[in-house]
């Protein structure tokens, strides 16, 4: 079998003197759509940080596509094609819709290719169409969630993370969102790893998902049996 | 400049110039005679403000200050006490004076325009005060000074061609310079409180200072003269004299804003400057290297410092290890006043600055003052607009 795209083993990670993540071990396979789900503080959004660089791990290592990216810089983990799009979408609000894109691409020195991606990623979002020379902290949250997805999908990643894709978004955007999400991974193959309060919609398009719980990996299996599972149920999906 | 104009304390009463007392009176044409009266209390607020007006603006536009101020109906408020005012008559500024003082505060505040981007460039990226920025100012006008007299001997260029070179290779030092001190003193410091990196800023600052003024590690304590880099000349346009030097300011200043706003709005490292200020770790997770954009943050804001101490050097024709210090407290002044971390508000702040000290400088009875009225400048912008004239409030998005 193929080693997973993503494997992470037994991460340690630590803010100031509180341990966050007490050794999480998780791996993503090529093509998958993979969830954790997990409270407040279960140390969701911390595993994506570190794995993108952006927080460095105490202990444990973070290898992708085989190769120990731990100790790489965020930029040189983009150059790789691991890409996070943050919780708070984190647009550059003093930038037009169609400079973010540009930013998206910024390793991208060929502007044919450039000017590919902007097609599809407008082709996708045609809101961003609409609104491409206006300033992106003009836009409403939905369409900045799309920007954030749209800005990384033109740095043409073979991996995108995705923390809280539907946080504070009118109902019918996330529905758009997570439609583009399921084809985003159809169709341009991208692996996937999702971080998602709704659990339930973020289940329901993926294969796997994993339970984190106070900085523990507590439960894994394929996201169909998680939804039926008893106590996750009860815990994370409402009932 | 109420030329005769006696200003007495005392709050009510006494003789005032006639259109003072009376509106509907036509203004004076002239300069008001002498042995009028302004009674004004001693705490009037609004007579301070008035007592700036009258003071910076020639009569005849000073007069109508006072009358669209509405003062005729309340003199009281108006005018200047003589307990807080230098005794004697103030000068007369004519308006070709003051057209001169205008031309002369636009070549200051271009000066003061280009070391204030870098302050307003690196609080952008870094949100910390680089205090060792106006040694950089001084720098640049010794690069200048040193670089000049050599350059003649071994390039036979004409003289504005050698000027031309001379400013390119101190700019090109200093940005050297600029990114050296980064990464030596402020990188190791990224993530500590900014507080720490600004006392390390005035630490750098004090460094470069002490060594400069040292005979044997640096250039000397002594002022020394700047070299003419290009061919004094003036021109009379009406009564306003225009120099060479001016001209070259602004030719140089012009030239420099436009190849930096060029740089930020159209190219790829521009961008990248945009979207490291805004936010430092969205920029790193689209590939951006944030270090090699703050080293050239530095760069282009040490360059533009340089390319500032050669025109200030240029025009006051000395230098001295000092010298950075009081145009770089100026033109930080000038960086808030346009907005910190706006660059367009950092032109804009140099020019009304310069403008503003020229003019109130240009009179000869305020001339010691010039100084004071750019920190007043300073302490009213934080009071009435935090955020400066071009800045905007800071809203943290939840």
């Amino acid at each position: 079998m193929k080693p997973p795209l993503l494997d992470i083993r037994d991460l340690q990670v630590c803010y100031g003197a509180i341990e966050a993540l007490h050794g999480i071990s998780l791996s993503v396979n090529e093509g998958e759509i993979v969830t954790l789900i997990g409270g407040n503080g279960a140390g969701k959004s911390t595993t994506l940080r570190t794995v993108s660089g952006l927080i460095r791990a105490r202990a444990g290592g973070v290898r992708f596509a085989g190769e120990d990216i731990g100790q790489c810089p965020p930029h040189e983990i983009v150059r790789r094609g691991l890409c996070h799009v943050p919780e708070g979408r984190m647009v550059f609000a003093n930038l037009t819709v169609q400079e973010n894109l540009r930013m998206g691409a910024y390793l991208q020195r060929d502007a044919s290719v450039v000017a590919r991606e902007m097609e599809y990623v407008l082709g996708i979002f045609p809101r961003l169409r609409e609104r491409s020379q206006q300033a992106a902290g003009t836009l409403s949250g939905g369409e900045q969630q799309m920007l954030a997805i749209g800005r990384a999908l033109m740095s043409k990643p073979r991996f995108l993370m995705l923390d809280e894709p539907s946080l504070g978004i009118a109902p019918l955007l996330v529905k758009t969102i997570f439609e583009q999400i399921v084809a985003i991974n159809r169709d341009r193959g991208i692996t996937l790893l999702l971080v998602e309060q709704n659990a339930n919609l973020a289940l329901e398009v993926s294969h796997r998902g994993y339970v984190l719980e106070s900085g523990r990996v507590t439960l894994t299996d394929a996201a169909a049996a998680l939804r039926s599972n008893a106590e996750v149920r009860k815990a994370y999906l409402g009932g | 400049m109420l030329v005769g104009v006696d200003f007495e304390p005392g709050t009510q009463g006494g003789p005032f110039p006639h259109w003072l007392n009376k509106r509907a009176n036509p203004l004076p044409r002239s300069c008001p005679g002498d042995g009028w009266k302004v009674f004004v209390p001693h705490s009037s607020a609004s007579a301070r403000i008035v007592k700036v007006a009258l003071c910076i603006l020639p009569d005849t536009v000073a007069a109508h200050v006072l009358e669209v101020c509405d003062l005729s109906i309340q003199p009281h408020r108006a005018g200047i006490c003589r307990r807080c005012w230098p005794s004697g008559p103030l000068d007369p500024l004519t308006v070709t004076e003051f057209l001169q003082q205008i031309v002369n505060g636009l070549a200051l505040g271009a000066i003061y325009a280009l070391i204030a981007l870098g302050y307003t460039m690196v609080y952008g990226v870094l949100r910390f005060i680089n205090f060792a920025h106006s040694d950089l100012f001084m720098l640049g006008a010794y690069a200048g000074a040193l670089i000049a007299p050599r350059l003649g001997t071994l390039l036979p260029l004409g003289g504005v061609a050698n000027a031309l070179v001379t400013l390119v290779l101190a700019m090109a030092i200093c940005a050297l310079l600029g990114v050296l001190i980064e990464i030596l003193a402020y990188r190791p410091l990224r993530d500590r409180p900014r507080l720490v990196v600004l006392i390390t800023a005035i630490g750098i600052s004090m460094l470069i200072e002490q060594v400069a003024q040292n005979g044997r590690l640096g250039f000397g304590p002594e002022v020394r003269r700047f070299p003419a880099l290009i061919p004094d000349v003036t021109w009379h346009l009406g009564g306003v004299t225009l120099g060479s030097t001016s001209v070259i300011v602004f030719g140089v200043t012009a030239v420099l804003l436009a190849l930096l706003t060029w740089t930020v709005k159209c190219t790829r490292v521009g961008m990248a400057m945009r979207a490291v200020a805004f936010n430092e770790k969205a920029a790193a997770l689209m590939g951006v290297n944030v270090n090699r954009i703050i080293s050239f943050t530095f760069a282009v804001g040490s360059a533009l410092a340089a390319a500032g101490g050669i025109l200030f050097a240029l025009n006051f024709g000395k230098i001295d290890p000092l010298m950075g210090v009081q145009p770089g407290l100026k033109a930080f002044v000038a960086a808030v006043l346009g907005g910190i971390g706006n660059l367009p508000g950092a032109c804009l702040g140099g020019i009304v600055l310069g403008v503003v000290e020229s003019v109130v400088g240009g009179n000869p009875r305020l001339t010691s003052y010039r100084d004071a009225v750019a920190f007043a400048v300073l302490i009213l912008i934080l009071l009435l607009k935090p955020e400066g004239l071009l800045g905007h409030r800071t809203k943290e998005k939840v």
